[in-house]
C-alpha cells in the first residue's frame, strides 16, 4: 500500500467518525448558519488556545517577580476569557440585525412595488424583443435568489467583523484592564486569606498599573500580546 | 410559441426600450440583469470564497492589524500615574506602541501562515474527494468523483487551456503590450475560464441525471447513493412543487374581485380610453395624466390612479395590462361576467391547485429508511404525472403553463424532475464536504499553522522592532554610548 492510498483511506475513515456525521448532518440542515458558526468557532478556539498558553507561561515564568504574577496571570485568564464571550455574544446579537440592516441598504430589493416594476420593465422588454413574457411567479424566484445570494455573503462577513473586531479590538481592550485589576484583587485578597495576612491596601495599590509609582516597564499586560 | 389574444391588441406592439433596461443584446438576458445594485452584488458574489475558514482569518488581520494598534497605542486605560516624570509618561507611551506595532505585524504572518496553507488544502483534498480511485474510501455523501467541486474543475479547466496552449496573460505583459491590452486579456481569460468551468460542471451534472433517469440509482463511481437519502431529496423535490403550486393560487379573492368589478363595471370606457395610448414613454405619460385630470367618474379615476401608482416608463405596459385583464376576467367567466361566475372561477381554480397540492403531498414517502429503489421511481414517475396538464385542458392550461414546476411534455417533464433530484443530490454533497473541509482546515489551523505563527512571531517581533523601530525598544544607539563614554 503505497502513501497515496494510505492517506485517503485515513481521510476516509476521518469522513465517517461520530462527531464528523454530527457535523455534516448540520451543514446539511442549515448551510449557512452551520459555516456561521464553525468560522466563528475556529477563531474562539484558537483565542482559547492561545489564552491557555499564555496563563499556562505567566503562572509558571519565574522571571516575573511574584507579587506581578497573580495581575498577569489574571490579567490573560480575564482577557482571554473576555474576548471569548465578547465575540459569541456580538455574533450572535449581530445576526438578529445583519438582515434588518442588508434590507436598509438595499432599500429597492426589499420593496414590494419596486421589485414588481422590475418584474414589469423585464416583462416589458421580453415582449418588445419578440419574446413571450415569463410568468410574473418565475421572476420574483429569480429576484428573491438574486438577493439572498447577496444577503448570506453580507451576513457573514457582517457578523464576523463584529465579533473579531468591535468585540475583540474594540471592547475587550477597554474592559479586561478594570476587570483584571478586580480579578487580581480577588486573588490577592484569597492568597492573605490563606496565610493568615490581613489584606492592606498599599499592596493592593502597588500592583495596579495605572496607580503604581514604579516604572510602568514594571508591569507589562500581557493581553496586548495575544493575538 | 402560442399566440395570445392579447398579442393582437394595439398597445401591446413594440414599445420603445425603457432607458433602465437599456441593453446591447437581450438574448440570454436574465432578470437579474436589469435589477437595481449590480456592481455591490457581482462584488458580494467575488466575495463568496470568504464564507469559511479563509474569511475568518483574513478578517481577523483586517482587525488585528489595523483596528488593534490604534486602540492599543491610545489606550487611555493605560498611563503612568500623575506624578510621574516626563520620561516616565515617554516610557509608558513608547511601551504603548512598541506593543501596538506587534499586532499589524501578527497579522501579516497569520495571512502568510495560515491563509497561505489553505490553498495546499484545498488541493490536496480536492485530490482526494474528486478522484474516483482516491473518493471510494471516502463516505458516500463526500464523494465528488462524479460532480467535482469548484475547484478542481477549475484546475480541469486550467489543464484543458493549457493543453490548448492557452495561459493566463502574465503582469510582466504590462511593459510588452501595454496596461490595457494585458488587463482585457486576463480579463477575457477569466471570464473564458469560469464558463468553461461552469460548463465542466453542468455537463456532469447532466450526465448524472441522465444516468438517473436510465437506471433509476444515482450513481457515484462504483456506488449508488443511498434508497433513504434518495428517498429525502426525492421529498424535498415534492416539498419545492407542493410550494410553487400554492404560490400559483390566488389567495385574496376579496381583492381580485373588487378589481373585476371596477374593471367590468366600466369595461367599455376603460378599453376606449386605453387603446390610444401612445406607444412611446413621454407621449404615453402625457395621454394617461390628460385622462386622470378630465375623468370624473370615481371608479375610473381608481383605475387610472392604480395604472399612475408606479414609475412613469411603466404606465404605456400596465394600460396594456389593465385590457388584458378585462379580457382575461371575460374568459375566465366564458364572456358572461358576473362577480358571483368571476368568484366561481377563482375558487375552481384554488381547487384544482389544491388537488394538486393534496396528491403531491400524499405522494411524499413517509417511512425514508425502509423504502426500496422501485418504490422511490414509481413516486417519481407519479410525481411527474401530476406535474404533467393537458394543452387542451382550458382550465389548468392558463393557470400551469410557463411555469418552472409544470409542463405538457411528459418526456420533457421526466428528464426535468430527474435533474431536480441530482441538483439536490449536488447540493448536499457540496455542503456535506463543506463540513469536512471546514473542520480540516481548523483542525490544522489550530494545532499547526497557530504555534508556527506564534513561534515565528515571536522570533521576528523582537529583532523586526530593534531594527525599524529602536527608540519604542528602549534599545540604546551604540554610536551615541561610544560618544558619550569618550566625552567622560
Amino acid at each position: 500500500m503505497n502513501v497515496s492510498e494510505l492517506s485517503s483511506k485515513a481521510i476516509g475513515y476521518t469522513t465517517k467518525v461520530k462527531p464528523m456525521k454530527w457535523l455534516r448532518k448540520q451543514f446539511a440542515k442549515n448551510y449557512e448558519d452551520a459555516l456561521a458558526w464553525t468560522t466563528v468557532g475556529s477563531i474562539v478556539a484558537k483565542d482559547g488556545v492561545g489564552c491557555a498558553m499564555y496563563v499556562y507561561q505567566s503562572k509558571h515564568n519565574k522571571k516575573i517577580p511574584e507579587e506581578r504574577r497573580r495581575f498577569v496571570t489574571a490579567t490573560d485568564l480575564t482577557n482571554g476569557g473576555l474576548m471569548i464571550v465578547a465575540q459569541i455574544a456580538l455574533f450572535l446579537g449581530m445576526r438578529k440585525f445583519s438582515e434588518p440592516i442588508f434590507n436598509g441598504i438595499f432599500k429597492k430589493l426589499s420593496n414590494t412595488k419596486i421589485v414588481n416594476e422590475y418584474v414589469s420593465r423585464f416583462r416589458m422588454l421580453q415582449h418588445a424583443n419578440g419574446e413571450e413574457s415569463s410568468r410574473k411567479l418565475t421572476l420574483l424566484k429569480e429576484i428573491a435568489k438574486y438577493k439572498d445570494k447577496g444577503l448570506d455573503t453580507f451576513k457573514f462577513i457582517l457578523d464576523l467583523s463584529a465579533a473579531t473586531i468591535v468585540a475583540k479590538r474594540i471592547v475587550v481592550p477597554f474592559i479586561a484592564i478594570p476587570l483584571a485589576s478586580k480579578v487580581e484583587k480577588n486573588m490577592e485578597r484569597k492568597a492573605k486569606l490563606k496565610e493568615g495576612i490581613q489584606d492592606t491596601n498599599t499592596q493592593v495599590v502597588s500592583s495596579n498599573p495605572t496607580m503604581t509609582h514604579r516604572p510602568a516597564t514594571a508591569v507589562h499586560p500581557s493581553w496586548f500580546k495575544n493575538n | 410559441m402560442i399566440v395570445n389574444k392579447i398579442q393582437q391588441n394595439p398597445l401591446q406592439q413594440k414599445r420603445p426600450i425603457n432607458k433602465a433596461a437599456v441593453a446591447p443584446s437581450f438574448t440570454g438576458m436574465k432578470i437579474k440583469d436589469i435589477l437595481p445594485y449590480q456592481k455591490t452584488f457581482k462584488w458580494m458574489k467575488d466575495q463568496e470564497w470568504l464564507k469559511g475558514e479563509a474569511g475568518g482569518i483574513l478578517i481577523t488581520a483586517l482587525g488585528t492589524g489595523i483596528v488593534a494598534p490604534i486602540v492599543i497605542g491610545s489606550n487611555p486605560l493605560v498611563r503612568a500615574p500623575k506624578d510621574a516624570t516626563p520620561e516616565e509618561k515617554k516610557e509608558v507611551t513608547n511601551k504603548k506602541w512598541y506593543t501596538a506595532i506587534r499586532q499589524p505585524l501578527s497579522a501579516v504572518l497569520a495571512v502568510i501562515f495560515q491563509l497561505g496553507v489553505l490553498k495546499y488544502i484545498d488541493r490536496f483534498l480536492d485530490s482526494k474527494f474528486n478522484v474516483k480511485e482516491n473518493s471510494k474510501h471516502v463516505d458516500l455523501h463526500l464523494d465528488q468523483c462524479e460532480i467535482n467541486n469548484k475547484s478542481y474543475r477549475e484546475g480541469l479547466a486550467k489543464a484543458q487551456f493549457k493543453a490548448q496552449g492557452r495561459t493566463k496573460p502574465s503582469l510582466f505583459q504590462i511593459f510588452t503590450k501595454g496596461f490595457r491590452t494585458t488587463m482585457d486579456a486576463r480579463k477575457q481569460y477569466e471570464e473564458d475560464l469560469k464558463a468553461l468551468v461552469d460548463d465542466i460542471g453542468d455537463k456532469q451534472l447532466q450526465k448524472v441525471a441522465d444516468r438517473f433517469l436510465e437506471s433509476g440509482q444515482i450513481h457515484i463511481g462504483d456506488r449508488q447513493l443511498d434508497d433513504p437519502t434518495l428517498a429525502k431529496l426525492v421529498n424535498e423535490r415534492i416539498d419545492e412543487y407542493v410550494k410553487d403550486a400554492e404560490d400559483l393560487k390566488k389567495k385574496d379573492v376579496s381583492h381580485y374581485s373588487r378589481k373585476a368589478k371596477l374593471l367590468m363595471g366600466n369595461k367599455k370606457s376603460i378599453q376606449e380610453m386605453l387603446k390610444d395610448v401612445p406607444k412611446d414613454e413621454a407621449g404615453a405619460t402625457a395621454y394617461i395624466k390628460n385622462l386622470l385630470k378630465n375623468e370624473k367618474n370615481p371608479e375610473v379615476r381608481e383605475i387610472l390612479e392604480d395604472i399612475m401608482d408606479r414609475s412613469e416608463d411603466l404606465w404605456g405596459n400596465r394600460s396594456a395590462r389593465t385590457l388584458e385583464r378585462i379580457q382575461k376576467i371575460s374568459d375566465a367567466c366564458n364572456n358572461n361576467y358576473s362577480l358571483d361566475t368571476y368568484i366561481d372561477a377563482i375558487s375552481l381554480r384554488n381547487k384544482e391547485l389544491d388537488r394538486i397540492i393534496t396528491k403531491l403531498n400524499l405522494e411524499r414517502i413517509k417511512d425514508i429508511n425502509t423504502v426500496d429503489n422501485k418504490t422511490i421511481n414509481e413516486v417519481i414517475k407519479r410525481v411527474v404525472a401530476l406535474c404533467q396538464f393537458d394543452e387542451s385542458d382550458e382550465l389548468l392550461r392558463p393557470i400551469l403553463r410557463n411555469t418552472e414546476t409544470f409542463d405538457s411534455n411528459l418526456q420533457q417533464l421526466m428528464a426535468k424532475v430527474h435533474k431536480d433530484i441530482a441538483k439536490g443530490y449536488k447540493e448536499l454533497v457540496e455542503h456535506e464536504y463543506k463540513a469536512f473541509n471546514q473542520a480540516a482546515k481548523v483542525g490544522i489551523g489550530v494545532l499547526i499553522t497557530l504555534p508556527i505563527t506564534c513561534t515565528a512571531l515571536n522570533i521576528i517581533y523582537p529583532r523586526f522592532m530593534d531594527t525599524f523601530f529602536p527608540w519604542l525598544s528602549g534599545k540604546k544607539d551604540p554610536k551615541a554610548e561610544a560618544t558619550a563614554k569618550g566625552g567622560k
